[in-house]
């Protein structure tokens, strides 16, 4: 199962959710998929993007929030899964695609072995819903509980594909991103995220 | 312990983050903070949120920033030496500020040893960034605070209020 096919199912259904990606593979491949600029695209912080999504699930608690994480990025802020456990907010939905490799640097392999199992190391850490899928047809199968209210931790068991070494394809960045992000979040919920002065 | 100079630091403190209009406080604690995250966790107005690194903290504060909530980052100052990476690559990058309170650790009345060296070099660390930072050590200090929280928010990027021991333990030391 390659990334872009696993997001391609996933993407018409991210209008109703609020999108994070962490930096890397994962932030590209939702790029290329749905070309969104509604969604935050973490461009460091590497281990931190699904932290940064919980602090908009717990204070948007009606709001589907998605973080689209690495592996490469998770296993950075393995702890992370322990402060998810204790809140596990039904508006979240952690999903981690696992390529076993640091694809954006070139493909070097991570530490770990291919069968590295992280729904267990989640479930280790007080995860009680975490899944793994393998196949398009697994992912298929999953969507409905995707999809559905409660808090989930979904594994994407994908390749490691060759590709060659690219920077993040976004042609914004940095404030540009947080502005873009931020009044997005203005318009769709009416919240005030930045005040009248426009910090 | 001798409290005969400490003033209700925790207290004011505590009412100060609420003026401040924080809603999300998230936490790792040491032991000068301990009393006031246990305040803040107690607190019904508050979210509060354990984490495991203090990085998960400014992030979950980040993350906050774009929902509207006002947030606040509580840790000590071993654990924000653990944070710059994250501070310079997300909050400076992206422009999103944050506010942490800090534990002044390795101060001159901290005879602790092992704190003596974030004494020592976490504000030129700090300054290397151009994050700001600034003392808090008495009650008029704390009545400022938000003042410095709004300031912040101006400042786009992290700032860091360390508060001072004679403000949480008194002027006497154990």
């Amino acid at each position: 199962m390659k990334t872009r096919e696993c997001f391609e199912l996933l993407a018409p259904y991210a209008p109703e959710a609020v999108v994070v990606c962490a930096l890397g593979m994962a932030a590209n491949e939702w790029w290329a998929v749905t070309r969104s600029d509604e969604t935050f695209y973490m461009h460091g912080a590497m281990g931190f993007a699904s932290s940064f999504a919980l602090g908009i699930a717990l204070t948007m608690p009606k709001t589907p929030v998605w973080v689209l994480n690495g592996d490469g990025s998770m296993c950075m802020n393995l702890g992370s899964l322990l402060t998810e456990a204790s809140r596990q907010p039904d508006n979240l939905k952690h999903l981690v695609v696992a390529n076993h490799c640091y694809q954006t640097v070139g493909g070097l392999p991570m530490a770990g072995r291919r069968e590295t199992d992280y729904a267990a190391i989640a479930r280790g850490a007080g995860i009680r819903e975490a899944i793994t899928v393998r196949s398009l047809d697994e992912m298929r199968q999953a969507l409905p509980r995707i999809l559905a209210p409660g808090y989930l931790l979904t594994v994407l068991e994908v390749e490691c594909e060759s590709i060659p070494i690219i920077p993040p394809p976004q042609p914004f960045e940095g404030a540009e991103m947080k502005y873009r992000f931020g009044r997005h979040m203005e318009r769709r919920f009416g919240v005030s995220v930045f005040g009248p002065q426009g910090f | 312990m001798s409290t005969e100079n400490a003033v209700d630091g925790y207290g004011a403190l505590h009412q100060a983050i609420k003026a401040c209009g924080v809603r999300l406080a998230a936490s790792l604690p040491d032991d000068w903070m301990a009393p006031l995250i246990t305040r803040l966790a107690a607190d019904p107005e508050i979210t509060h949120v354990r984490v495991a690194r203090e990085s998960e903290a400014v992030a979950i504060a980040s993350g906050a920033f774009f929902t509207g909530t006002r947030s606040m980052v509580l840790i000590g100052a071993t654990g924000l030496f653990t944070c710059p990476g994250e501070l310079a690559t997300l909050n400076l990058r992206h422009q999103i500020p944050v506010f942490l309170l800090v534990s002044e650790r390795g101060s001159p009345d901290d005879l602790r040893i092992y704190q003596e060296v974030q004494g020592r070099r976490l504000k030129p660390v700090l300054e290397a960034l151009d994050f700001p930072h600034l003392r808090i050590d008495s009650l008029e200090a704390v009545a400022r605070l938000p003042q410095a929280y709004e300031w912040c928010r101006l400042q786009k990027r992290p700032v860091v209020a360390f508060l001072a021991r004679t403000l949480l333990k008194g002027g006497t030391r154990p």
